[in-house]
């Protein structure tokens, strides 16, 4: 009997010292209800509870938390379907909203980013998905912190792991990025070939010039050349003709000074004559100056009589 | 009956299982099983007795807790920085109004504000308070 009443006594201390005494950790918060009504938050440390009237509801971690979203099928503006892999980071900042605000806060958050996803992308191009983190992560920071505030829970940021274009736009994409590459090739090429082609016709053109030049230098030296001889020829022979004159007014000067006259004339025509008369033709055509001169022999004869 | 070498090794399994599970109770049912092996030492074979001191030691060991452990916990504890905004200088990033929530970026964090005024962007911001996802703010002044 005495034993019976220790056991009995010894468990019910036992089990209400148990309940009684809760060490909470760091960053770990409990809510607390007194028949039923909440009442306070343990906080982390040792806390004291009264078993038979309070009742510790839930714990919450306050630390930040990651949910990761099953891939999702989203249709971007121009009508791609895309699968989009986010991660979403939270935390609860209110544990009383979070406790009787909500009935799954993980569950809801879950919910709440993926359709709020859907609707931002809903109005980007494809393009600005695959490149536009950033504005998806601020664009989504009001929409959710809206939704979220009576939750207890804020939504710290929401990342896209992964953007997954269907296989057959991102074969395209592939082809685009090759023309591109391609294209890019070919018009370097063709720039190359003018390039080319353009210094050539420079270094031609340039040839050209220069030989031309070059022509034109030697033909006017040429000609200088030959106006010089000429002119030098042309002096010489001014100055041959007049030293031949020279010598011939000379010489005539001589003949004068020898003192050539009529009879000396008259003697040479006759000369001249019996020549002619010795010639090989029958016929002799004297003209009348000749005539006049025969005339004149006798004036000769005159002369010659005279001397005597 | 040895009893009090019993509440010993009571106690000390007591103290063993607490110093492995960190419960904290358990070390005042151990002090309490102490408590009671002390009783025996004095009165002999009073079993109930014994219990009964014993337990009422655990009680109030229990109910004292927090004056008693008060000394014990010089943790420093941890503040979470993310939650001790208030009072804090922000900057908004996005326009604030009565009727449209705005971004303030406060630190290296990024909060959804409400404020009963105006305030455009970049204009520097006081934290008055701080709900669960978003941050009273308004103009600083000075």
């Amino acid at each position: 009997m005495g034993m019976t009443i220790t056991i009995v006594v010894v468990v019910l201390a036992v089990v209400f010292i148990s309940l009684s005494i809760k060490i909470i950790p760091q960053q770990r918060v409990g809510v607390v209800e007194r028949l039923g009504k909440f009442s306070r938050l343990l906080t982390p440390g040792i806390n004291i509870l009264i078993p038979i009237i309070d009742h510790v509801r839930t714990y919450h971690d306050l630390r930040i938390q990651q949910a990761n979203v099953p891939p999702q099928t989203v249709i971007t503006k121009d009508n791609v379907q895309v699968k989009i892999d986010t991660i979403i980071f939270y935390q609860v900042t209110g544990p009383e909203q979070a406790t009787y605000g909500i009935s799954d806060y993980v569950y809801g958050v879950r919910n709440i980013s993926t359709a709020t996803m859907r609707q931002i992308i809903g109005k980007m191009e494809l393009d600005e998905t695959l490149s536009g983190r950033e504005k998806i992560s601020s664009d989504i920071r009001i929409a959710l912190d809206e939704a979220t505030e009576k939750w207890g829970v804020r939504i710290e940021r929401v990342e896209v792991i992964d953007i997954q274009p269907p296989a057959d736009i991102q074969d395209a994409m592939d082809k685009q990025m090759k023309a591109e590459r391609s294209k890019r090739a070919l018009v370097l090429d063709a720039e190359a070939a003018k390039q080319d082609m353009i210094l050539r016709a420079e270094g031609d053109k340039q040839s050209k010039i220069l030989k031309a030049e070059g022509e034109k230098e030697a033909r006017i030296r040429q000609a200088e050349g030959q106006r010089q001889a000429k002119e030098l020829e042309a002096l010489g022979e001014a100055k041959a003709i007049e030293s031949i004159a020279q010598a011939e007014k000379n010489r005539i000067e001589r003949l004068r000074e020898a003192g050539l006259d009529e009879q000396v004339l008259t003697y040479r025509s006759l000369e001249a004559l019996t020549d002619i008369a010795n010639g090989p033709a029958n016929k002799v055509f004297i003209p009348t100056r000749a005539v006049d001169t025969l005339g004149s022999i006798g004036a000769i004869g005159d002369m010659l009589k005279e001397k005597k | 009956m040895d009893w009090w070498l019993i509440w010993l090794i009571v106690a000390g399994v007591l103290i063993v299982v607490e110093m492995l599970t960190l419960t904290f109770y358990l070390l005042w049912l151990g002090i309490g099983a102490l408590a009671a092996a002390l009783v025996d030492v004095i009165f002999p074979d009073a079993v109930l007795l014994e219990v009964i001191v014993g337990c009422l030691v655990a009680l109030l060991l229990t109910i004292f807790t927090k004056p008693l452990t008060r000394r014990i916990q010089t943790g420093r504890g941890f503040k979470d920085a993310g939650l001790e905004l208030v009072g804090m200088r922000g900057t908004i990033v996005e326009d604030v109004s009565p009727d449209a929530p705005g971004v303030v970026k406060v630190g290296s964090e990024t909060w959804s504000a409400k404020s009963n005024e105006v305030i455009r962007q970049g204009e520097s911001v006081i934290v008055v308070s701080r709900g669960s996802a978003f941050l009273e703010v308004n103009k600083w002044e000075g």
